[in-house]
């Protein structure tokens, strides 16, 4: 449709010209152009500095600009625009600086605040009006800012020549104070002085560095009203908000009120500061309120509230020491709390009941304050350690066997422990404890002692619990430490085998008048056993033959060794009051066996019949006749069994129980078994030690003194004085295992 | 003359002519006498000292390869030589301690009963003073086993030996002692019992 019209002449009618001249004379601008529409413009800004609608629409005065620039007049305008900027901004700021200070302040800062909003805005549609000649002449020419920073700075200048700055900045510090005391303040205004001094480039210079300084002030002054009058601390749980900087508190009072200023400040750099000033601030609080006085805040305050427990304030004050970095502090306060409070325990009167329960308790407690609070901080975790192995250490031996003992009461019948306790749980804060122990061998000597003992008397609660436990010992110290242990386990197991094929094995007749079960005990695994002479009781002699034949017949070449002062009987005893089973050791029952046949026995008649040498005898007669159950009398009476005393059957004997067990270990004899351990395993220390000094000298063939003894207890795992040391030496050079060096007296050359 | 024929017949003189076993060796029977001729104390270190140069196999007990090798290092011939070789060498001794050294662990042996590897404390107790002449140190270790004698029953090598060194280390306040040191461990309780009773003691 449109291609077929071409350009043509018109149709119809003759063709008309246009022509087209040029200018005579090149236009030129009317002389008052300029001044004209600069006058324009000024109007124009005027009007909208007091906001009130220009005379012109906003695009008319656009094109003015604009046509200015084009002219080149670019430069005029812009000088002109300045000047007015800045005069009418001093005047209005001059006008607020007037108003005096003493009646409200904040008036001031709400003027500011006034005059900045409507600045801003102003400047803003300046700005559009005049948007040519800011991308043009403002864009293109050096040292020429643009519109909006231009606007900025003429404020900046006029605050900065004239005090109006400071004053605003410390009216500014004022309001903040006084939200500090708690007051209510506007903070949009505050907010949006901030957001001025932000964009006229003043904070970071002026209002943040005065801030900080009127903080630490602030903070300095109200720690040491606090501090000074802290008081003991008050068990009472929760400290309130309001508790704060009203009437003496405490340290945990205190540290809540530092976390609450601390969540205060935060919360007042979001609502009207610089996001950048916020560590600074919280950093400057610390410093006041915690670094400052921390020492006031460990010490005493400290150990107070590990006592009692206190985990949410002990979590406040690790949080608050961490930032400041004086967990050092808090680790040396940790350590000697510990050791101090261990040191105490280690001392106390009743020691041998509570020890072992009040170490495990107090763990568990510093664990628990370890985790929750110190989040479980690894050098504080080492402290622990360290503090532990030295006081747990200063009561040489003590430790090692109250808790060999401790377990033995778990392990045994009537035990210690409840039924719904979690057996791996308490077995492994007890192997905790044990850790820390020097000396475990002897524990080792001591758990095999107790082992022993409810092994043979059947007084394990659980074979089960017996093997957790060794398990647990054997993770700790390596397979050879338990070795010992498990066999013995494993010697009862075999023994169980033993008798069911013993007792199949016997004919009928022989075990009519007694039973009979015999535990075969490798030598090596248990504690060592005097072996002791007794004549047994017919049957028991015939029974015990029998076993020992076939076990003979079973492994050739081995020897059993009977242990009668291991061995134990049960008897039924026919009293006056009716019969009794009496659960007695082997020792004993061949005693009270002879008063089957007669009612009255010398004492150098029993160790006749019995071949059994005095102390044990005596030991035994007593615990007959002179203890708890008497179910023989002695003349004389007294409580000591002498070799010319006679002894009676008790037909008169009562007792509310049909089974009585009548012990045979007294007291002095647990003690003097201890100390023997104990000597025992010095002896084989001594052995270990001259081994070992035997194979450091051999190693390195020449030493000087002092390095041996270095050489030599790192080696060791347990403690040995240097006299004990020197000693072994010298028995080396009694077996010519070294010699010393001619010129230097205190250096050893191995002797090969 | 020849000089072995001379050294032969004068131990003649002395030696045990008794004997059933075929050695030849003066006994202390006979030293007793050859210590008379050289007018020699008992009591004090010379006789020892005599054993000592003549190579002496035990106490009061010299064999006669020990008197010749003995007489010819010495270059003596005759008793007033010997006397004179004798005092001499206790002269030395002021002088030259490592000489006194190898005399005074050769007493130990002297006095170590033949399989024994120690002296007995009496034994001890009796020689030391003659040996070791005027030193405080001796005297009171001295008395430290005279007030100990039922604990402590034999002296080792090492505690003989090293008493010398003590000698000459130890201070008159017995303050440069320290258990951490190398001594014997013997010394130790030594010292700690000199400590305790120093206000008794001279010097």
């Amino acid at each position: 449709m449109w291609a077929s019209k071409r350009p043509g002449p018109p149709a119809g009618g003759p063709q008309k010209k246009l022509v087209i001249k040029g200018l005579k004379a090149l236009p030129t601008l009317p002389l008052s152009y300029k001044t004209d529409t600069l006058e324009r413009l000024r109007s124009a800004v005027h009007a909208i500095q007091q906001n009130q609608p220009t005379t012109l629409g906003l695009e008319e005065l656009y094109r003015d600009c604009e046509g200015l620039c084009l002219h080149k007049f670019a430069s005029d305008v812009y000088e002109m625009l300045q000047a007015e900027l800045e005069k009418y901004a001093r005047q209005q700021l001059l006008q607020i600086d007037r108003s005096p200070d003493t009646h409200a302040p904040a008036a001031m800062l709400d003027q500011t605040r006034k005059f900045w909003d409507d600045y801003t805005q102003q400047l803003t549609m300046v700005r559009c009006v005049f948007l040519y000649l800011d991308r043009t002449y403002a864009l293109q020419t050096t040292n020429v800012a643009s519109l909006w920073a231009m606007g900025l700075s003429v404020v900046r200048q006029h605050l900065v020549e004239t005090n109006m700055r400071s004053r605003l900045v410390s009216l500014f510090i004022n309001e903040v104070t006084s939200e500090r005391n708690g007051q209510l303040i506007d903070r949009p205004s505050l907010a949006s002085i901030a957001r001025m001094f932000i964009d006229l480039g003043l904070y970071a210079q002026s209002l943040q560095p005065s801030f900080i300084d009127a903080t630490r002030d602030y903070y300095r002054s109200e720690s040491l009203r606090m501090v000074n009058c802290l008081v003991p601390i008050k068990q009472s749980a929760g400290v309130s908000a309001e508790a704060r900087s009203s009437g003496p508190t405490d340290v945990p009072g205190y540290l809540t009120h530092v976390q609450c200023r601390l969540d205060e400040e935060t919360q007042r750099v979001s609502q009207y500061l610089k996001p950048s000033t916020k560590s600074t601030l919280l950093a400057t609080v610390l410093a006041e309120l915690v670094e400052r006085h921390t020492e006031k805040l460990l010490g005493p305050n400290f150990d107070a509230m590990v006592d009692a427990d206190m985990v949410s304030d002990l979590t406040n004050l690790y949080s608050l020491l961490l930032p400041v970095d004086k967990l050092d502090l808090l680790q040396q306060n940790w350590i000697a709390y510990i050791k101090k409070t261990g040191l105490r325990m280690m001392q106390a009167s009743d020691l041998e009941a509570t020890l072992v329960s009040s170490l495990l308790a107090f763990k568990r407690k510093l664990d628990n304050i370890l985790s929750i609070a110190f989040q479980n901080n690894t050098r504080l975790i080492g402290a622990l350690r360290e503090a532990f192995e030295m006081f747990i250490n200063t009561r040489r031996s003590k430790p090692v066997q109250l808790i060999a003992r401790y377990i033995d009461q778990c392990m045994r019948m009537g035990s210690r422990l409840a039924a719904d306790d979690d057996i791996d749980d308490i077995f492994d804060r007890i192997i905790m404890l044990f850790r820390f122990i020097q000396g475990k061998d002897l524990f080792e000597a001591y758990y095999r002692r107790d082992l022993a003992k409810r092994l043979l008397y059947n007084k394990t609660l659980s074979t089960d619990t017996e093997r957790l436990v060794l398990q647990k010992l054997k993770a700790e110290c390596g397979a050879g430490y338990t070795n010992r242990l498990e066999g013995m386990l494993h010697d009862m197991e075999i023994s169980l085998e033993l008798y069911s094929e013993f007792a199949q094995a016997q004919p009928e007749s022989a075990m009519s008048d007694i039973g009979f079960q015999g535990s075969v005990l490798t030598m090596a695994f248990w504690p060592t056993y005097e072996p002791m002479e007794l004549v047994l009781p017919r049957q028991a002699e015939e029974a015990q033959d029998a076993f020992t034949k076939l076990y003979a017949e079973k492994h050739k070449g081995r020897n059993l060794q009977w242990q009668h002062n291991l061995g134990t009987c049960l008897i039924k005893v026919e009293f006056n009051e009716g019969p009794k089973e009496l659960q007695l050791s082997q020792l004993q029952g061949t005693i009270m066996l002879m008063f089957a046949e007669q009612d009255e026995l010398t004492y150098s008649q029993i160790q006749q019949s019995t071949g059994l040498e005095n102390s044990e005898l005596q030991r035994t007669l007593q615990s007959l006749a002179c203890g708890k159950f008497r179910v023989l009398t002695k003349e004389p009476k007294g409580r000591d069994v002498d070799t010319s005393d006679t002894f009676y059957f008790n037909a008169k004997f009562k007792c509310p129980q049909a089974r009585v067990k009548i012990s045979q270990i007294a007291t002095k004899e647990i003690e003097k078994e201890s100390k023997e351990l104990e000597a025992h395993i010095h002896l084989d220390r001594m052995y270990r030690v001259d081994a070992a000094l035997v194979r450091i000298m051999k190693a390195r063939k020449t030493l000087e003194h002092s390095d041996l003894i270095t050489e030599l207890l790192k080696q060791l795992d347990f403690n040995v004085s240097t006299t004990e040391i020197k000693e072994r030496v010298d028995t080396l050079f009694e077996r010519d295992y070294v010699r010393r060096d001619e010129l230097n007296p205190s250096t050893y050359h191995y002797i090969a | 003359m020849a000089k072995g024929g001379d050294l032969q017949t004068w131990f003649i003189e002395y030696q045990d002519l008794d004997r059933t076993d075929g050695r030849v060796v003066i006994t202390p029977e006979g030293f007793e006498k050859l210590c008379d001729a050289l007018e020699f104390n008992l009591e004090k270190i010379e006789p020892m000292v005599l054993l000592w140069k003549l190579n002496g196999v035990e106490l009061g007990t010299v064999e006669f390869d020990g008197w010749e090798s003995g007489m010819r290092a010495m270059n003596v011939k005759d008793i007033k030589g010997l006397k004179a070789a004798i005092s001499r060498t206790v002269q030395d001794f002021e002088n030259d301690s490592v000489l006194f050294k190898t005399f005074y662990r050769k007493v130990f042996d002297y006095l170590r009963p033949e399989q024994q590897r120690s002296v007995s404390a009496e034994d001890a107790v009796a020689v030391l003073p003659v040996v070791a002449g005027n030193s405080w140190v001796f005297e009171k270790f001295v008395k430290y086993l005279e007030a100990n004698s039922d604990s402590i029953k034999v002296i080792s090598r090492d505690q003989w030996q090293s008493l010398l060194e003590l000698s000459k280390a130890l201070s008159p306040d017995l303050s440069n002692y320290s258990n951490e040191d190398a001594w014997p461990a013997m010394f130790d309780g030594f010292v700690d019992w000199a400590k305790n009773s120093k206000p008794e003691a001279a010097k």
